[in-house]
């Protein structure tokens, strides 16, 4: 990756983590922590990864994204409308009565949003009825025209990708859908991302365990494992890229895969990284507390521990006006 | 109408293969389970006959569910749970929030409903099944009597927008044909059909009720009471309209059903007579207990499911019927 993609990725990611500091606080939630861990990997996915049609959320070809852990909801909110699936205004009312934005994503309602969010563990089941679903089209040839071939018609069908957290893998029917989707007649190809953010402080270590427990028993499955860091854009780089290798030319099934990620709750604002986890009181985003996190992220960056000024301001102002109009952005990436 | 082609109305296997030439994107998604269905045999053939509309995952009821709701979010008309005789109590949740909340077409085949599951004691006694579907806003209920009326509503409920659960308790006692009661109409939720007219008291029944309550009419007609029975085979939304044209002729009724008293039929009917044209009313089903082992003719009579029960309820609404 080189640097002005990554600068772009990291300032894209500022303007998110804003936004979603903004529409926690409008919204008197106390829920930003997890959206702010789940940033990165999303902005990752939204503008490297994903193939999507903000002008047709339907379109059969795009790539599928559920997020299975609702929660973080405020996150995919910003990414999405940073997309133009929807105007950025809808944020402003976000889990109020009659907004697009539920709590918790709801299909139908909001553009951009492929599968209900739900609780925990709901994701990776849907995502597998999807892997199937979309690989039953594939051979009745819904993704192919006349004179493709076979690799086009791969490179073309759809991609199902499910973002889950560390908890909900102790969901029985987590284990049931991972343990169908190696089967050999998914013929889709299907990503988990599973976010395991841990908060800043003692709790590290037991939490790299139970990761390590887990990667273990996806390898058992037969799944491809990756692990890597959520807020570090080349290591999601090799992440993705070990989930993809060797894909297509040994069997037409494709063996899914799963990235685990390590990120921290609150990521770029302190007072949410720094919160003690056994506290049980979580106060809502005031506006004095939602002045000084904005301020800190344009402090820092967003990112990491003391962002060192590189990018001069001219550069920068192009920068955002760029995402804000999300019509170039792909042709500039 | 056009009624679906069939030599031998029970016969699923044959209603299957006929589901899906004429419904687009039709999709049987199957769980195992280690008890035999009535429908084991006539879905290995199906699966044989059409691989491309059959899917049986080796897993639980909830990851079933879930993968059906993938299923259909892709556009496909889900059939689910033809082997799963306990997927409405064992997944409510998955389907509640993956079907249910997002509005997804997905047909719910009930098929250990009532105590037709008479030897497996009451575990597989669903006696609660139409109160759980029921109250799950958005989910039409749909309880057939016979095999060809399972049929038509198995397509109609294909054709339904939103979460169907569709009681299937087609046993070989009520596998007969009432031939003579086929309604010229076409059957729609939110129906129910009239089977036989009468003056004096109401019977409104669903599943194999409906044929104890065409039994108990004939005694009541022997002693003088003319009694209308009423088929509610969509037990929601409920044929509000004619169940109160019928009571208002008539002013007494008597709801009888293979379920617990709580929440199924009788309290959906009681819901609408009581807002609408209070009368009194007797219900006919399970107390609150569940079931045990047994076959379904003696259990249905152990728990008092027999038209002897309807003649003694009706006579006593009879009694009191309303007469203004």
């Amino acid at each position: 990756m080189d640097d002005r993609c990554r600068h772009f990725l990291e300032e894209t990611a500022l303007e998110i983590r804003k936004d979603v500091v903004r529409m926690v606080s409008l919204a008197r939630s106390d829920r930003s922590a997890l959206a702010l861990s789940l940033v990165d990997v999303l902005v990752y996915l939204y503008w490297k990864v994903l193939r999507t049609f903000p002008a047709d959320p339907g379109n059969p070809l795009r790539d599928r994204f559920i997020l299975s852990d609702g929660l973080g909801g405020p996150a995919l909110y910003a990414v999405l409308a940073a997309k133009g699936f929807f105007s950025r205004e809808e944020l402003w009312s976000f889990s109020r009565l009659g907004a697009i934005l539920q709590g918790v994503p709801a299909l139908g309602r909001t553009p951009g949003v492929d599968a209900p969010g739900g609780p925990p563990g709901q994701g990776l089941g849907i995502a597998l009825g999807m892997v199937m679903a979309l690989g039953m089209r594939r051979c009745d040839g819904a993704f192919s025209a006349s004179g493709m071939s076979e690799e086009e018609i791969a490179s073309r069908a759809p991609t199902v990708f499910c973002c889950m957290n560390l908890e909900e893998l102790r969901e029985g029917c987590v284990w049931d859908a991972a343990r169908v989707a190696v089967r050999n007649d998914v013929l889709g190809s299907l990503r988990v991302i599973v976010n395991c953010p841990g908060w800043n402080g003692e709790t590290e270590p037991c939490r790299d365990e139970e990761m390590e427990r887990l990667v273990s028993r996806f390898r058992g499955l037969d799944w491809k494992v990756a692990v890597g860091d959520g807020h570090d854009f080349d290591s999601l780089e090799d992440g993705f890229a070990a989930l993809a290798a060797s894909e297509g030319k040994d069997a037409p099934r494709g063996v899914p895969g799963v990235l685990f990620l390590r990120t921290r709750y609150g990521k770029g604002v302190s007072a949410e990284e720094n919160r003690d986890a056994a506290l049980e009181e979580r106060p809502v985003f005031s506006r004095p507390r939602l002045d000084s996190a904005l301020r800190e992220l344009e402090r820092r960056g967003g990112g990491g521990a003391t962002a060192p000024q590189v990018a001069s301001p001219q550069e920068d102002g192009a920068f955002r006006t760029d995402m804000l109009t999300s019509s170039e952005k792909e042709g500039f990436l | 109408m056009r009624h679906l082609e069939r030599k031998d109305p029970g016969d699923s296997r044959s209603l299957l293969d006929e589901l899906v030439k004429r419904v687009e994107r039709l999709l049987v998604v199957d769980g195992t389970f280690p008890l035999r269905s009535p429908w084991s045999a006539a879905l290995a053939a199906f699966a044989e006959a059409h691989p491309e509309a059959y899917v049986s995952l080796d897993a639980s009821e909830a990851t079933v569910v879930l993968a059906a709701a993938g299923f259909a979010l892709e556009g496909f008309r889900v059939l689910l749970g033809p082997g799963m005789p306990l997927l409405l109590s064992r997944a409510y949740d998955q389907i509640r929030n993956a079907l249910a909340i997002p509005s997804l077409p997905v047909v719910l085949l009930g098929t250990a409903p009532g105590l037709f599951r008479g030897e497996c004691g009451a575990v597989f006694q669903l006696v609660e099944d139409l109160a759980l579907a029921r109250s799950i806003p958005g989910m039409t209920v749909l309880v057939p009597s016979d095999g060809r009326l399972f049929g038509d509503l198995l397509e109609e409920a294909l054709r339904t927008p939103g979460p169907v659960y569709l009681r299937c308790d087609v046993s070989s006692r009520n596998a007969m044909d009432w031939e003579e009661h086929r309604p010229s109409v076409p059957l729609l939720s939110g129906g129910g059909r009239l089977l036989r007219e009468g003056t004096d008291v109401t019977v409104c029944c669903c599943g194999m009720m409906v044929f104890e309550a065409l039994e108990a009419a004939e005694v009541l007609a022997k002693q003088g009471v003319q009694a209308e029975v009423v088929e509610c085979y969509s037990v929601k939304p409920l044929p509000e309209q004619l169940i109160l044209a019928s009571v208002r002729r008539t002013g007494a009724c008597v709801v009888a059903e293979e379920h617990s008293r709580h929440g199924g039929l009788a309290s959906a009917v009681a819901e609408v007579l009581c807002e609408k044209y209070p009368v009194p009313l007797r219900r006919v089903g399970m107390d609150d207990v569940f079931g045990q082992s047994g076959s379904a003719r003696e259990l249905h009579e152990y728990y008092a499911l027999t038209h002897q029960q309807i003649v003694g309820a009706a006579a006593q609404v009879w009694a009191l019927r309303r007469r203004s």
